[in-house]
């Protein structure tokens, strides 16, 4: 379960950063103190995330309950995607029959 | 007058002393104290008797000094004159006056006196007679006695003369204890002494008709005597100052060294020490075999072993830590352990070789092997400051041996540094050969071994061209999880015979020279890197080949909006992925270390079933809540004008 979860975040960052990579590169070159506050915000979460084991230890919640939490903003966070995706192949597939 | 006369003469009195007591102690040569930078030498008459020295410096010496430097060396005597008529003298004015003290004197050949040859650690030099073989009518005749002893309180030393010596210091609650020990030791003592410190004496073991003695501050920087009796201890306290208090926290490095530095000030010492060292590691999840669990070490810090290095000068600004020989005799120590921790106290002898005074510094090394979480702090009474100690970490200097070489062309190439010092700032040196490309220099971090690219860590990379030899500085350390690429793009038609030549010192690690088609290093997402690292870009770069590179080189994008709309993902993966562990916090102005245990183990054993109980309810709201928001999810898919894909807002 784990090693799916990771996989599919790992697939979902990949095709995040297909779409903004470009629009980064930009920012950087063009306006790098807003790269860099940016990345700035990004680093706040990661400490954040850093003491999230001891967090979720100190609220006493089972580890099931966590998995269910992240199986949920998993699927929130990524199935869309690939909805969206899969509509975007039959809109380009309906423009080039026409 | 009289009291400086008095002065004079108690000195003159040692130096005949140490001529006569210590014919199996390494000689020096005249060389050794007209070669230490002291302007002031005076050839003057010979004089035979102690009082024609005394009358001699009153009336010659002394208003002549009077207007000079504060310290002097006086020769007594002159080449031509037998070894037995030639004396030295060290003179010292004082601060405020137009007076003097003679500090110390030496006698030419004439064998060791005990002391070392920096007049500044004389100030707090105690001289012990045994007064069973003489008393005052003896030297008032310059007649001297058969034991003596030399006592610097800044430390105790451990020289032995005969049968008298100063036994090992040891120091028990900051107090230290030292023995004298000799076939005299509960006769007579006649203490000379001279102290421009905080220092305070007393003698246990006092019989006889005298009492205890103390010198306190406020005798400080006189010359004075006290006759006392004990029977074998003394108790002496010289003050330690806190130098340097440091935290190491777990990134995957050891802490491998604690350094003691020492300046040019401190040579002819005995440094008194006392390191504190707290451990800060919890090893209750240790199971006793594995040596890491949950990211924490299960290894206890020891004290591996002790290593003394120099820093010479090998001109041209350059310099070099030389040595690094495990310390013998020069160090004594003793270590209490305690309960999350231990103590090391002791001390280091600086002034058993005038060697010393050909290096600029000392470093003293303590490896603790596996110190992981640790806090230590050490306080001496070297001349160091806590103010100037971080200074002495950035005397990191180079190696005379190439310790990179980079051959191969057509490829950019990369090697990494790595450094277990907790700061450490170094020069190095680049030598090119048959090229006049670049060498960029890029800073990753060790701990999350990724790849700092962003422009706040180092604003520009540094950058070489179309030089022969250049000279860099790199600040990296354990202490800012921060280690270093080396970095070099090569042209195509650059030459096969295409070097690059680096001088690192030896302090650092460095990774054999890569290709970066070939690299493992890993970015911030975990993947591997395959297409090596970004080079930065650089405004002033000229090259026209490098100019199309803007998308060739680029490598991975956890910044900027990548890293915000990312940022619940990589939330996500690291709730999936993360178990609690310690947290430890250091209490900002109270410098205090704050540690949060994880609380479920400590829930399981004080509300037992409660607690399951309460888990069981919890995850029934959790699972009700997430299974009503997966079926509001599916519903929405239903809604072909939905377009909405939440991962890509901001």
């Amino acid at each position: 379960m784990e090693t799916f979860i990771n996989a599919i975040i790992t697939l979902i960052m990949s095709l995040v950063k297909l779409i903004t990579a470009p629009i980064d590169l930009l920012i950087l070159n063009t306006l790098p103190d807003l790269s860099n506050a940016l990345t700035s915000f990004a680093d706040v979460l990661d400490i954040i995330g850093t003491g999230i084991g001891w967090a979720i230890s100190l609220s006493g919640i089972s580890s099931t309950a966590i998995s269910l939490i992240i199986a949920y903003y998993t699927f929130k966070l990524t199935t869309p995607l690939v909805v969206s995706t899969v509509k975007l192949a039959i809109k380009w597939y309906n423009s080039l029959k026409l | 007058m009289k009291k400086y006369l008095k002065i004079i003469y108690v000195s003159f009195i040692f130096a005949i002393f140490f001529c006569f007591g210590y014919d199996d102690v390494k000689a020096y040569s005249s060389d050794d104290y007209i070669n230490i930078n002291y302007d002031n030498e005076y050839i003057l008459e010979t004089l035979s008797t102690h009082s024609d020295f005394v009358n001699y410096i009153n009336n010659n010496v002394i208003s002549y000094l009077d207007s000079q430097p504060y310290e002097y060396i006086i020769f007594l005597g002159n080449e031509s004159l037998s070894t037995d008529e030639l004396f030295y003298a060290i003179v010292q004015k004082e601060d405020s006056s137009t007076n003097f003290m003679v500090r110390s004197f030496f006698y030419k050949n004439g064998y060791s006196n005990g002391f070392s040859i920096k007049p500044n650690n004389l100030s707090k030099r105690i001289t012990v007679f045994n007064s069973t073989s003489f008393n005052n009518n003896e030297y008032e005749n310059l007649n001297f006695p058969d034991y003596i002893e030399s006592i610097d309180f800044t430390t105790t030393d451990t020289w032995k003369y005969q049968e008298t010596t100063v036994g090992t210091v040891a120091m028990v609650n900051n107090d230290y204890y030292s023995n004298l020990n000799t076939d005299f030791a509960n006769g007579y003592f006649t203490i000379y002494y001279r102290t421009n410190a905080d220092l305070t004496i007393t003698s246990s073991g006092v019989s006889k008709e005298f009492v205890p003695v103390t010198f306190n501050n406020s005798e400080k920087n006189y010359i004075g005597d006290k006759f006392l009796t004990f029977d074998d201890v003394m108790d002496l306290k010289p003050n330690l100052n806190l130098k340097k208090e440091f935290t190491h926290k777990y990134n995957n490095n050891t802490l491998k060294y604690i350094d003691l530095y020492f300046d040019n000030n401190d040579y002819g010492k005995t440094i008194n020490f006392k390191l504190d060292i707290i451990d800060n590691s919890d090893y209750s999840l240790c199971n006793g075999t594995s040596s890491f669990v949950n990211g924490q070490s299960c290894i206890r810090p020891e004290l591996i072993r002790t290593q003394m290095a120099f820093l010479e000068d090998y001109g041209n600004g350059l310099y070099k830590w030389t040595g690094g020989i495990t310390l013998g005799d020069t160090i004594d120590y003793t270590i209490k352990s305690n309960d999350n921790g231990f103590t090391i106290t002791g001390k280091i002898n600086l002034d058993h070789d005038l060697n010393l005074f050909n290096y600029k510094k000392i470093r003293v090394s303590f490896n603790l092997g596996s110190a992981y979480n640790v806090t230590y702090s050490y306080s001496d009474n070297s001349t160091i400051t806590s103010n100037n100690i971080d200074e002495y970490y950035s005397w990191m200097m180079l190696l005379e041996e190439q310790r990179l070489n980079r051959i191969d062309y057509n490829y950019t190439k990369y090697t990494i540094l790595t450094t277990d010092y907790e700061t450490f700032s170094s020069d190095i040196l680049v030598e090119y050969v048959n090229t006049s490309k670049y060498l960029f220099v890029e800073y990753f971090d060790t701990e999350l071994s990724t790849y700092l690219q962003n422009g706040n860590i180092i604003s520009t990379p540094n950058y070489f061209s179309n030089r022969d030899i250049e000279k860099f500085t790199i600040n990296i350390g354990t202490s800012n999880n921060r280690g270093v690429y080396l970095l070099n793009h090569l042209k195509n038609e650059e030459l096969s015979t295409s070097k690059y030549y680096f001088y690192i010192p030896e302090d650092l690690y460095f990774s054999q020279t890569e290709s970066l088609g070939n690299s493992i290093y890993i970015d911030n997402t975990g993947a591997n890197n395959t297409n090596g690292v970004i080079a930065k870009p650089d405004d002033n770069y000229e090259d026209s080949s490098f100019a199309n590179d803007f998308f060739n080189t680029f490598q991975n994008n956890d910044f900027g909006l990548s890293a915000v709309i990312s940022s619940p993902l990589r939330f996500i993966q690291e709730l999936n992925s993360n178990t609690c562990s310690t947290i430890d916090l250091t209490l900002p102005y109270v410098n205090k270390s704050l540690q949060l245990p994880c609380m479920t183990e400590i829930y399981e054993k004080n509300f037992g079933e409660v607690f399951h109980l309460y888990q069981i309810i919890t995850t029934g709201f959790v699972a009700y809540w997430v299974s009503v928001r997966i079926y509001a999810l599916v519903k929405n898919f239903k809604n072909p004008e939905d377009d909405k894909i939440e991962v890509m807002d901001l």
